[in-house]
């Protein structure tokens, strides 16, 4: 059992019974049974069932570890693994995805890799300036040439034409 | 050696110019890849599959295939030279491969891995031509219960054997399902769980999940503690001394033998073969005591463990359609989206393709090993590529793979959703492989069950009255039983941290 982690279970069966709930709930919307047999609802009832049966286990577990580590007066991990400046890390890096999957139908592959690359090369990386933009450059209009003319992949070109 | 005759004309499939360029590319691809550590060959593979788009199936599948088992040979070169496992199953080789780097001799370490690999990797191509077809054969008696039991029973025996902790294994095996839920009813052709988007109609695509949990969750993983990439070591003579061929030879056989074994059953991950490899070779050494000192029987055997099993992993893919481990799942969903569909009809269907491909297991085994005895040096130098060029450059390439399945931006959505998955499940230790197994054979699973269901006019007698089906599901049940036996008297934990 990872006690460090304790808290982030009960976290996480929470949620796993929530979803499960959820499934189930929207399981009724089809029907369980036909007369040719189990309906669109079967499959997702007890998928739905046994996900919101584990959480609650995965729940139920640690806190009874949690009350018993707190009445044998051991010190309880908090955040496990997870640290404010890992946290900053990853944020970045999903902010950064994000911006790139909602900008990219507008500013096309070319501008928006490039624009990614030397973000994380040069302000994430820390490397120098010209070889942040030299690095991107070749990125973005390499790969856009290799998928696009090689590949035959229609990669999204934006309002600047490229 | 009925097997003799299509092999041949599997390889005068394959060996044509454009087809070995295609196996070359691939086992290129499939090295670098291999070599930048954290990725492992599921995502390795996942990140390359975009790659095959435009080429014919075989061609897709002969560079594919290279690229699987490249990458699995590329976390050898970051074991040895900087002590880092490039995946999972390299972690044995740094033990006493890096030792020996340390000791001057690690162009030895990478020539016997290399020759290990070679060797390994043959004899399971060999076994998956002798064992193939007539398992093929076999199991086309399978009706729907029968593949539903084996699926139940392959999905058991994942959840059972991975991961430290049964309950978050069957929970991760269990989000795999529910994400398969997603798209259009099997038999009905009733939407469920689209939430209104027209995009998840066709389902979530499994390659933009692999690339996702496996790609973007590890580049989230690794961002969070940037660390330093160490020197290399130098590489100088490839080859053992003359005394210690006899001995590594012997480590490789042995090595072979236990990676094919344990790469037929499905929920085997590469650890298991290569530690009990390593282990096995200790406790048959006349002198233990050098293993953990630079002992090349500790490199040899482990090496060919680990590329035997992940070429015998195919078989239970191929003439069952059953995908063992997470890489093998990742390889089924790219065969898949080139329009094949694993199982024992291919080999009835298909054979021709079938052949070509297990020809190019050959062909790309030996290239492989041209590539890594001339080349070790070349290779040893991209292990220098700092983690802040790498970690763009990887995640770049999972925006166009997801991009490139559908030429659509929502599938980028879905990798990022998968990526933050990914990096939570890690986090937490809850296992990835029986999620992406279960996404994979979970709508499988359900047409089997309700197609049985139909068959018996509703009732689950039919699993009952089929002696095959029945098998199964006791196999199915006793491996559950016994791993959450296990786990509560804390066995299974100290095996898995042994493991680890």
């Amino acid at each position: 059992m990872r006690r460090d982690l304790a808290k982030s279970y009960v976290f996480s069966g929470m949620l796993l019974i929530l979803l499960g709930v959820w499934i189930v709930f929207h399981s009724f919307t089809w029907k369980y049974y036909t007369s040719l047999g189990p309906g669109p609802g079967f499959f997702p009832f007890w998928i739905g069932l046994l996900i919101a049966g584990l959480g609650a286990l995965l729940c139920g577990i640690h806190l009874i570890a949690l009350k018993r580590d707190r009445k044998a007066g051991l010190e309880i991990g908090s955040r496990g693994s997870f640290t404010v400046s890992g946290l900053r890390n990853v944020g970045v890096v999903i902010g950064t995805l994000v911006l790139c999957s909602l900008v990219m139908k507008w500013l096309g592959f070319v501008l928006t890799i490039g624009l990614f690359s030397f973000f994380h090369l040069y302000i994430v990386g820390k490397r120098g300036w010209i070889g942040s933009v030299v690095l991107s450059l070749l990125l973005s209009v390499g790969l856009f040439s290799l998928f696009r003319i090689k590949l035959k992949i229609p990669l999204p070109i934006g309002v600047f034409g490229f | 050696m009925d097997f003799l005759v299509p092999l041949f004309t599997g390889f005068t499939d394959v060996l044509t110019l454009e087809r070995l360029l295609y196996c070359a590319l691939g086992v290129s691809w499939g090295m670098m890849v291999g070599i930048l550590p954290g990725l492992g060959p599921s995502a390795g593979t996942a990140l390359l599959i975009p790659l095959t788009f435009g080429l014919d199936q075989t061609s897709a599948i002969v560079m594919l295939g290279g690229i699987f088992y490249a990458a699995m040979y590329g976390g050898t070169i970051t074991s040895v030279l900087i002590n880092v496992p490039g995946e999972a199953a390299s972690v044995v080789t740094c033990i006493d491969g890096h030792e020996m780097a340390r000791q001057g001799r690690a162009g030895v370490a990478l020539g016997i891995s290399a020759i290990g690999s070679f060797i390994g990797g043959s004899f399971a191509v060999l076994l998956l031509c002798i064992v193939g077809p007539p398992l093929a054969v076999f199991a086309l008696r399978f009706g729907p219960p029968e593949f539903f039991a084996l699926m139940a029973m392959g999905l058991c025996l994942i959840t059972g054997l991975m991961g430290k902790s049964i309950l978050r294994s069957a929970v991760s095996a269990l989000l795999g399902f529910a994400i398969g839920l997603v798209g259009v009813d099997p038999v009905s052709g009733v939407a469920r769980f689209t939430l209104g988007q027209n995009e998840f109609l066709s389902g979530i695509d499994f390659v933009a999940i692999a690339m996702g949990v496996f790609g973007i969750g590890e580049i989230l993983s690794t961002c969070e503690n940037p660390g330093q990439v160490s020197r290399p070591a130098k590489i100088s003579n490839l080859f053992p001394k003359r005394e210690e061929w006899f001995p590594s030879l012997k480590a490789i056989a042995r090595g072979s033998i236990i990676g094919a074994f344990f790469g037929i059953i499905p929920g085997i991950i590469t650890v298991v073969p290569t530690f009990a490899s390593y282990v096995f070779e200790k406790k048959l050494s006349k002198d233990p005591s050098r293993f953990g000192k630079g002992a090349i029987e500790g490199v040899a055997g482990p090496e060919s463990a680990n590329n035997a099993h992940s070429q015998a992993a195919m078989i239970p893919l191929f003439t069952l359609g059953i995908p063992g481990t997470p890489a093998i799942a990742v390889m089924m969903g790219a065969l898949m989206l080139h329009g094949l569909t694993p199982g024992p009809q291919l080999f009835q269907q298909q054979p021709r393709f079938i052949w070509a491909v297990i020809a190019s297991f050959y062909i790309g085994n030996l290239i492989l090993l041209i590539f890594n005895l001339p080349l070790a040096r070349l290779w040893a130098q991209c292990v220098r590529v700092p983690r802040e060029v790498m970690a763009p450059l990887v995640m770049i390439f999972c925006i166009l793979g997801a991009f490139s399945i559908n030429n659509n931006l929502f599938d980028v959505k879905v990798l990022i959703g998968a990526g933050i998955l990914g990096y939570l499940m890690k986090k937490l230790d809850f296992p990835i492989a029986p999620m992406v197994i279960a996404l994979i054979l979970g709508p499988q699973l359900e047409r089997a069950l309700l197609q049985s269901l139909e068959l018996s006019g509703g009732t689950y007698d039919i699993f009952y009255q089929r002696s095959l089906s029945v098998i199964m599901l006791s196999v199915a049940m006793f491996f559950l039983v016994a791993s959450a036996i296990g786990e509560i008297r804390g066995k299974r934990r100290s095996l898995v941290k042994d493991v680890d």
